[in-house]
């Protein structure tokens, strides 16, 4: 095996990259991690709790950076500027002047999660109050205070569905998937710290689609008394006292609604990165309506894309679990081992 | 009597002609609205009646207009008209000077050559042959232009020109014979009869010999006055109605008598036979950019005149103005096309309005309506509030809680006579408050409320109350090094006509860069509300080829006066900074404390991975 050795370079040390180190490393090629952060986990690194079961992201995360040591070098604080080819190398450029080569580069990028900002109707960054599920996972996790601006306690608390998905007008069609049933997570976890609050999701409909996710959905409404309004919310303002009125259609009831809430909740969609669009610009990866990489086969060969010797893995193909995520990880490693073996036989025939 | 018979052709067209042209527009003048014919009534009789002339004479024969666009295109519509118009009066000269008589039948000047072969002993006759032959070269070279143009339109300033019906090519084609048959008879009378001066008499003796007889004589004249006689008949069913329309419509512009009605009047008739197709607006149609090619001001017309309007045609259009602006004729494309949007078939249910209380308990010297649009914006409501608040103003926000919206929107798309119930809600909450000044932050709102409210409380755009504010010292502002663009807002800008308070404002704040399409010409957003039609994937599409015309290299942050533009060019997701004013102004009040949450971007980003 060890004859086979090839260069691979993954882009991104978040759960797909760090799975997919691990799993090449082990099937006998030379890995290097480019992380464009300080630290190796991605998102990952940031949440509290993981749905449905509610194991520490922080255990989890801790598992899988284990793995990564010895052979597998990782780099952090990268930027990367270019990516050329020559042959069946492949040079990734980053931080000034920096090369590194490779046979095989695995794009393994993940996601944005939307700029709340660009939905200005609901007032993020312009009413304090107004909040994103990133932010509230923090809170979670003890870096902020889990209260108003003012370090009230809130009484009132809405989440708010499907912000930066499923709304063209932002320009982004697709669903993300995962965060209806993170906002159910979030809203149990809340009121399992204030159990007096009330605690409001605006849907459009509730997607709860893994294993257990409904089993979260019935426990959030019996248990926890959560309510569950259907309907966008059109638009918020502030009051003097800082609160927020949320006006929106509840669309089972038909009529308009306006809600009083302390803190609201913004459960931000996935959106593709920058690196996506430029790597579709550049270097012709294709991409698809929602601005994720569209992979060879969306059912025979979900991590291999047109050119060769570049792959893909994890969430930059579209919104995923952590559970798939790490799956379509080693499943890439898989393709990327069929690939370097191929490679190598072609050169001893040569 | 000086009669032939090829003379009938001519004066059958002619006669054809009149009869339409008296029938339609008696109809078109009864169908003018009760101000509309007390305006020509009363200015009738003023200079107005002049300037009116006067106009007709340098647009309608000299196109002085289109000679601003492009001279080469200015140089072939004036040798057309002017060059023909001259035709006529000299001929009319020149045959009143032979038979001294005013009252010969109008086919005589016209075929005058025909009728008056002989050299007299005058010398004045050879004064009036060289003009004549001079006058006709002149219009022969712009027909030889116009029928280059159809193959080279680039040397005349045109990226595309119209697709023309068979109705207008037919005529147009019968409008190419007309000179050159009139230069082949006269060329012929010449070799036979002699007379005629450089041109006929030059062409004449090149004929002499082997085409100049009897036959070819007399058959020239008929198929001369055929090709007048065709075109006088096909001219009401074709484009070149235009032609006298737009003197009527000079006309009834200068007496006053064309404003908006909300309905198809007189005057939309007027309008819409005055557009010659020429296509000159085209190029300024940013829905080009997408491909819609069939719904631009000229295929709008043509199908009204036709009876053949779709709904693609109608509806598909930004309302942005920006043919309004380069139609050379002046038509008012915009009323336009709201007449014929209007539609009263549609009904609207208004429940709600009776539950809007409309009294006051403070009594604020300043109303602030932000706008349905700028409560998606709430950026632009918070930093206006700002405003106030640091100007110590005594305001009050009208539309925080029960926002009944301006109308516009409705208006727009063809629902005036169902918005009128909100019209007169709003109107009944703003004469209550008894403020005397009414501010709102969207040009929608501006535009409708300063325009067609007839509201006696004054009506200012947030950029001109912030002027206004700057202007009284009431705001304690500081300059700063940032570089940014302004975008004029279509209903701010070109159709509202403020233009200079934004961009003194911005000017006292920050480093303003001009961009090339501003003022008149700027690009609209692509978010207009009045296009139900475009997707959203391709209004963003407009809107980032906006940005991309609008924004210079080394600029960061636009800055605009609308939350439409402002949210539609945000959309696009594109790292640019888009701003309001009024936020501009807020966070320089703030001595920038709020600053990050607009300026998202710092620096203007490599193009690399
Ligand atoms: S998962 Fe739920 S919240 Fe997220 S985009 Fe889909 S429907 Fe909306
Ligand atoms: S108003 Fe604007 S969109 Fe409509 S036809 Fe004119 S230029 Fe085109
Ligand atoms: S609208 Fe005006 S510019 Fe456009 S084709 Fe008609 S006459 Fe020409």
């Amino acid at each position: 095996m060890r004859a086979l050795k090839k260069e691979v370079v993954i882009i991104g040390g978040g759960p797909a990259g760090l799975e997919a180190a691990d799993s090449l490393n082990k099937l006998g090629h030379a890995v290097t991690i480019l992380e464009k952060e300080g630290k190796p986990g991605g998102k990952l690194s940031n949440w509290h709790k993981l749905f449905p079961d509610n194991v520490s992201a922080d255990g989890i995360l801790k598992q899988m950076v284990h793995k990564i040591s010895g052979d597998i070098q990782l780099i952090t604080n990268v930027k990367i500027t270019k990516i050329s080819r020559e042959g069946t190398k492949h040079s990734v450029w980053f931080n000034e002047g920096k090369c590194i080569q490779a046979e095989a580069v695995l794009v393994a990028v993940g996601f944005d999660l939307f700029n709340a900002s660009l939905k200005e109707e609901y007032g993020y960054g312009i009413y304090d109050n107004v909040i994103t599920s990133a932010e509230l996972e923090s809170m979670f996790t003890g870096q902020k205070s889990l209260a108003t601006v003012t370090g009230k306690t809130p009484e009132r608390i809405a989440f708010i569905h499907c912000v930066g998905s499923r709304d063209e007008k932002v320009g982004f069609r697709h669903c993300s998937s995962m965060c209806c049933v993170t906002g159910v997570k979030q809203a149990i976890e809340i009121k399992k710290r204030l159990p007096a609050a009330e605690v409001m999701m605006f849907y459009m409909d509730l997607r709860m689609h893994g294993r257990f996710y409904e089993d979260l959905y019935l426990e959030a409404q019996e248990k926890h008394h959560i309510q569950f309004i259907r309907g966008r919310l059109s638009e918020s303002s502030e009051n003097p006292d800082g609160s927020l009125l949320l006006k929106a259609d509840d669309t089972l009831a038909g009529s308009p609604i306006k809600v009083k809430a302390d803190l609201m909740v913004l459960l931000l969609g996935f959106v593709p990165t920058d690196f996506h669009r430029k790597m579709g610009e550049e270097f012709g990866v294709e991409i698809g309506s929602d601005g994720f990489f569209s992979p060879c086969d969306a059912h025979l060969d979900t991590n291999s894309v047109k050119t060769n010797g570049i792959f893909v893995a994890g969430a930059c193909t579209g919104a995923k679990s952590l559970e798939y995520t790490l799956a379509d990880a080693r499943s890439a490693s898989l393709k990327i081992h069929e690939f370097l073996l191929q490679t190598t036989s072609a050169n001893i025939l040569n | 009597m000086k009669f032939n018979l090829f003379v009938l052709p001519f004066t059958i067209g002619l006669l054809v002609l009149f009869s339409i042209l008296t029938a339609k527009y008696i109809r078109w003048f009864l169908s003018l609205s009760t101000d509309q014919r007390d305006a020509v009534i009363k200015n009738f009789f003023t200079l107005k009646t002049l300037s009116g002339l006067r106009e007709i004479f340098l647009e309608s024969l000299l196109h002085r207009n289109i000679s601003r666009k492009n001279r080469l295109l200015g140089y072939m519509h004036m040798s057309l008209a002017f060059g023909w118009f001259l035709l006529i009066i000299v001929g009319h000269f020149e045959s009143y000077s032979y038979f001294k008589t005013a009252l010969e039948p109008p086919y005589i000047p016209i075929f005058l050559r025909y009728f008056q072969q002989d050299s007299l002993a005058d010398p004045l006759q050879v004064i009036y042959w060289f003009v004549m032959d001079l006058i006709l070269l002149f219009v022969l070279s712009g027909v030889a232009l116009a029928w280059y143009k159809r193959h080279n339109r680039k040397h005349f300033g045109m990226k595309k020109t119209t697709r023309h019906l068979p109705a207008d090519r037919i005529a147009l084609s019968v409008l190419w014979f007309i000179f050159p048959l009139r230069l082949l008879a006269e060329s012929i009378t010449s070799a036979i009869y002699g007379g005629g001066s450089f041109l006929t008499s030059g062409l004449g003796s090149l004929l002499e010999n082997n085409i100049a007889s009897d036959l070819s004589f007399i058959a020239s004249w008929w198929a001369y006055s055929i090709s007048l006689g065709l075109f006088f008949v096909f001219l009401p069913f074709s484009r070149y109605m235009h032609i006298p329309t737009e003197l009527v419509l000079i006309m009834l512009r200068n007496w006053g008598a064309t404003k908006y009605t909300g309905k198809i009047d007189g005057i939309t008739q007027f309008e819409v036979h005055s557009c010659s197709s020429c296509g000159i607006c085209l190029d300024s149609c940013q829905l080009l950019e997408l491909g819609h090619a069939n719904i631009q001001s000229p295929y709008l017309f043509r199908n009204f005149r036709g009876n053949k309007l779709s709904d693609t045609v109608v509806q598909n259009c930004l309302m942005c103005g920006r043919c309004e602006t380069t139609c050379v004729v002046g038509i008012k494309t915009n009323s336009v096309r709201r007449a014929i949007r209007q539609n009263s078939d549609v009904e609207v249910n208004h429940d709600y309005l009776r539950h809007v209380d409309t009294s006051f308990n403070s009594s604020p010297d300043v109303l602030y309506f932000a706008g349905c649009m700028t409560h998606l914006t709430p950026g632009i409501k918070k930093s206006m509030q700002a405003i106030f608040k640091a100007a110590k103003i005594n305001y009050a926000l009208v539309d925080e809680d029960q926002n009944i919206c301006c109308g516009r929107p409705m208006m727009l798309s063809g629902l005036a006579e169902q918005s009128l119930a909100m019209v007169n809600k709003n109107k009944e909450l703003f004469e209550n408050s008894g403020a005397q000044t009414l501010v709102t932050s969207c040009p929608i709102c501006y535009k409708v409320f300063r325009d067609e409210y007839n509201l006696n409380i004054e009506v200012l755009h947030h950029t001109q109350y912030i002027d206004r504010l700057m202007k009284e010292g009431k705001l304690a502002l500081a300059k700063s090094e940032e570089q940014v663009v302004y975008h004029d807002p279509c209903e701010l800008g070109r159709n509202s006509g403020v233009y200079d308070e934004p961009r003194r404002v911005i000017a006292a704040l920050a480093n303003l860069s001009e961009s090339p399409a501003n003022r008149e010409k700027a690009w609209c957003c692509g978010g207009s509300i009045a296009n139900a039609m475009l997707t959203s994937l391709e209004k963003k599409e407009l809107a980032i080829s906006a940005l991309g015309k609008i924004v210079p290299k080394n600029t960061m942050t636009l800055v605009t006066a609308c939350p439409l533009c402002k949210k539609t060019f945000a959309s696009t997701g594109k790292h640019i900074n888009i701003v309001d004013i009024a936020e501009l102004v807020a966070v320089n009040l703030s001595a920038g404390k709020d600053k990050r949450r607009i300026w998202m971007f710092e620096k203007i980003e490599s193009a690399s991975i």
